[in-house]
């Protein structure tokens, strides 16, 4: 068969697969062996590379460096190895705006072990509460709690999820005397909970590679994963033998399983992105939420072990931006919020409805939010008045009043 | 929308498919849309500005045309002058001149109630003032006809490839081929492709990893540093300031190339250059290339021929004006007017020494490689201080880092990553490879393609692992 070049040079009469390769010889070889490759990696990687250089890759350098930092208690870490918690806030540690005592707390003034006012609060939970590097400690939830007959003392921590929270607790802040134990969570109370190795659950957190206990449901049982002893830890990036007692009982191994499969090529890996997506996507959909019943196990844990030593427990449900005031597609999203607050006052906690409080201030969102999550002094301040109102009906400053002075700023 | 965001490749892809499948009108009308809703995602505010100057310049071309006398001509010409270059006067310089006006009155001990106005600065509106310019001039000069169609014309003024940040393009290298309409070709996509390639790896490889890993943290504090520190963070941001702007310029040919349409080169490996004149012809070469055709040419077309050091000294003043303007145009700053100054001056020293050696007779005593290498070091030393006062944010900064680059008052060093090193070693290849096809331009048509394949897919599995946590703003977008 002869062949016709026409005005442009290209095989006239020929199908478009043999113009595409005459015409861009290079392109079609980059795509063919592309594709090849991708496909090669897929089915090969996963057996070659050993694990922990695997996950050597998945989270860099700088979560090697700061494995080391936590682990060898170093002066700029603000969190050290905690064998019942994973981590907890250095003592005596401080940074930007964030200051802890010498009793892991951020607090507004010393504090002793035992109360120095009538009324203590203590406060648990992570960064929501503990206000982090946005506020300073004189605006958190915890500090605008604060008057002349109570006092506040703020142990939240980093990244901590409700098994660590009940823990803390069991552990020794029972100590600390506290009338009430508040405890702030997300709009997800069970997030987290089927996680061991924090990185897995959450990628981002590259300077926090920690690893946390959890808890297994058995029946109505709980039964306690402990944290891995350092050595144990330390090894991660050297063998892949803790890797693999995490196929045990690792909620979010398979992020990182489809990373070593899906992750090391750009087009396996923009695939892989879409999945994730896509089941996020569907989780948020259906509101389907397979570890609610330990968290509510483990908040039920919590309230007891606070009775226990005299104290009641709040728990504070602190939606996120985009649950409190949703925009553009998430106002079609079921209102799973709603649900869970009704669910959770059905099975007799006390809570705190945060995105309430939030609505009601007429503020706009940017008053109330510093980023997608975490709060401004004016959220922190709408909060902790609904939360006085809630521990003493009669008296203080009324929820109304912060929300028409947050107005008027 | 970055062309480096992969936010870009959900607006090309429909873009491209739906280009191709039009044809005619519609494509035009397609390729307008897509360049508005392109300019519109950056910042919808002030769509309107580019509207008004597509407008306007599209009408006083045509009126240009039909003007009976050269007087009216020039009227028309006037109109398009004044209604461009005033918009960009107004949003690029209101303030720079207005800071610098009550800054001088307030040295004299006058006061002066300042103007409190703060103006956007619209994206592009150098680069597509520049452009549209070309058209009314073009036409006044009688070096090309209007276009009827104003789609055309519109689509050319915003043509979402060169709108933001160039190539500059002339209306008659680009008007005829929209309003011709592109031809599929699988050449275009193994082009377009190649270049888009070449210009991500530039950009968010080199460029950016040179920013985030040795620029940026140097010249930030340069106090701190040995001047040994001081002296690569210079050589980096050379590389850095090149590897951005020359990937973005790539970046755009590529994108334009997939749509069938031929921009100008706008970098020609300017780093091997042997002189500044040289290193005017292989920098930004669209814009030098404005600036000699449409301001030199105006200004030395009275000046008459001849050695007179009269002559000399105007064709020398003419220099200096094309290059204030040239560093006025990069930015509304003291400094890039400096930089601009800076280099009329190597310019003029250049043509003097020029002169000068030309009027020897005398063989140089000199080895020709010996000649050569001194004429490329002496380029380079001079190009180096030029980008010093390039990234300044003011004359104190400036002085402040070569005050540590020749003292060398400050200890601390930095420890670099390889893949730093890597995108230092970046610029030899590249211009390796550029003296390579200068000189043996059938290398290429000699690699094969499975080669060449090879290196691409090298290339985008290596851009995926190294490249940067966050993407920098293109270095040129902000003039």
């Amino acid at each position: 068969m002869t062949e016709e070049r026409g005005p442009v040079g290209e095989v006239s009469g020929a199908g478009w697969v043999t113009r595409f390769r005459r015409r861009a010889p290079a392109l079609s070889y980059t795509l063919a062996l592309w594709l090849g490759t991708e496909l090669l990696a897929a089915l090969l990687l996963p057996a070659i590379v050993p694990k922990h250089i695997a996950l050597s890759w998945y989270l860099g350098e700088h979560a090697r460096w700061a494995t080391g930092i936590i682990l060898d208690v170093h002066d700029t870490s603000f969190t050290v190895y905690d064998s019942l918690t994973g981590w907890r806030n250095r003592p005596g540690s401080s940074g930007g705006r964030w200051q802890i005592d010498s009793l892991g707390s951020r607090s507004t003034h010393r504090l002793h072990e035992t109360k120095t006012r009538p009324r203590r609060l203590l406060f648990l939970g992570s960064s929501l509460t503990n206000g982090g590097d946005r506020v300073s400690a004189v605006e958190t939830i915890s500090a605008y709690c604060e008057d002349s007959l109570t006092e506040s003392v703020n142990c939240a921590t980093m990244l901590y999820s409700l098994d660590q929270v009940a823990l803390a607790y069991r552990g020794s802040l029972h100590r600390l005397g506290a009338d009430v134990v508040v405890v702030g969570t997300s709009a997800a109370p069970e997030e987290g909970l089927t996680n061991r190795y924090l990185p897995f659950f959450a990628h981002s957190e590259v300077l926090m590679p920690f690893f946390k206990p959890r808890f297994l449901l058995d029946g109505d049982s709980l039964r306690l994963v402990p944290v891995p002893t350092r050595e144990q830890w330390r090894a991660m990036f050297h063998s892949s033998a803790m890797l693999d007692t995490l196929t045990r009982d690792e909620g979010f191994l398979d992020r990182f399983e489809s990373y070593r499969r899906l992750g090391l090529m750009p087009l396996t890996a923009s695939l892989r992105q879409a999945l994730t997506t896509a089941s996020k996507l569907s989780l948020l959909l259906t509101g389907r939420r397979d570890a609610l019943p330990l968290a509510e196990r483990l908040m039920r844990m919590l309230a007891d072990d606070a009775a226990g030593h005299g104290a009641k427990v709040v728990f504070m449900l602190l939606p996120a931006r985009r649950f409190a005031f949703p925009t553009g597609l998430w106002r079609l999203l079921p209102d799973h919020y709603a649900d869970l607050l009704a669910r959770l006052r059905r099975e007799g906690f006390v809570v705190l409805d945060g995105r309430d409080l939030l609505r009601r201030s007429g503020l706009p969102p940017d008053r109330l939010y510093s980023d997608g999550n975490h709060f401004q002094p004016e959220g922190n301040r709408l909060i902790a008045a609904g939360l006085r109102e809630l521990l003493d009906p009669a008296g203080g400053a009324t929820l109304a009043g912060v929300a028409r002075a947050g107005r008027a700023r | 929308m970055s062309f480096a965001s992969p936010t870009f490749l959900l607006f090309i892809v429909p873009v491209f498919l739906a280009y191709w499948w039009l044809r005619g009108r519609w494509r035009l009308l397609l390729l307008l849309a897509a360049n508005y809703a392109f300019y519109a995602w950056w910042d919808r505010r002030l769509v309107w500005v580019l509207l008004v100057s597509t407008v306007i310049n599209f009408v006083c071309g045509g009126r240009i045309e039909r003007s009976a006398t050269p007087r009216a001509k020039r009227a028309w010409l006037s109109v398009s002058l004044a209604a461009s270059l005033g918009l960009l006067a107004w949003f690029k310089y209101h303030g720079f001149f207005a800071e610098s006006l009550l800054a001088a009155a307030g040295a004299l001990g006058w006061r002066l109630s300042p103007l409190a106005i703060k103006v956007v600065l619209p994206l592009g509106i150098s680069y597509y003032t520049f452009q549209m310019l070309t058209y009314t001039l073009d036409i006044h000069r009688g070096v090309m006809k209007p276009t009827r169609s104003l789609p055309a014309f519109a689509a050319y003024a915003s043509f979402f490839p060169h709108v933001v940040a160039g190539p500059i393009t002339r209306a008659q290298q680009l008007i005829p081929q929209l309003e011709q309409g592109a031809r599929f070709d699988f050449e275009h996509l193994e082009v377009g492709s190649r270049r888009i390639l070449l210009g991500l790896f530039k950009k968010v490889f080199v460029a950016d990893t040179l920013a985030q890993h040795l620029v940026n943290p140097v010249f930030a504090a340069p106090a701190q540093y040995s001047a040994a520190t001081l002296g690569l963070a210079l050589a980096g941001y050379a590389i850095q300031v090149y590897a951005d702007f020359s990937g973005y310029s790539s970046m755009a040919i590529g994108v334009a190339r997939l749509l069938g349409l031929k921009l100008p080169e706008n970098f020609k490996f300017p780093y091997l250059a042997l002189n500044i004149a040289e290193f005017w012809r292989r920098w930004h070469i669209t814009l030098s290339r404005w600036l000699r055709d449409y301001l030199w040419w105006s200004l030395a077309k009275n000046i008459p021929f001849g050695g007179s050091l009269r002559v000399r000294l105007r064709s020398h003043a003419a220099l200096l004006v094309v290059f204030l303007v040239c560093g006025l145009w990069h930015g509304a700053a003291w400094t890039f007017v400096a930089w601009g100054a800076l280099h009329g001056c190597y310019i003029v020293a250049y043509e003097i020494w020029h002169r000068w050696r030309d009027a020897r007779s005398a063989r140089s005593p000199v080895p020709h490689w010996a000649g050569i290498a001194a004429a490329w070091v002496t380029t380079q030393a001079a190009l180096a201080l030029s980008w010093v006062l390039f990234r300044a944010d003011g004359f104190g900064a400036f002085a402040a880092y070569l005050r540590g680059l020749f003292t060398g008052s400050g200890s601390q060093t930095l420890a670099l990553a390889p893949l730093v090193w890597v995108a230092l070693l970046a610029l030899p290849a590249d211009h390796f490879a550029g003296w390579l096809l200068e000189h043996h331009p059938q290398v290429r048509r000699r690699v094969p393609a499975f080669v060449q394949a090879v290196t691409y897919l090298a290339m985008i599995v290596f851009l995926f692992h190294a490249r940067p946590e966050q993407l920098s703003p293109f270095i040129y977008f902000r003039f």
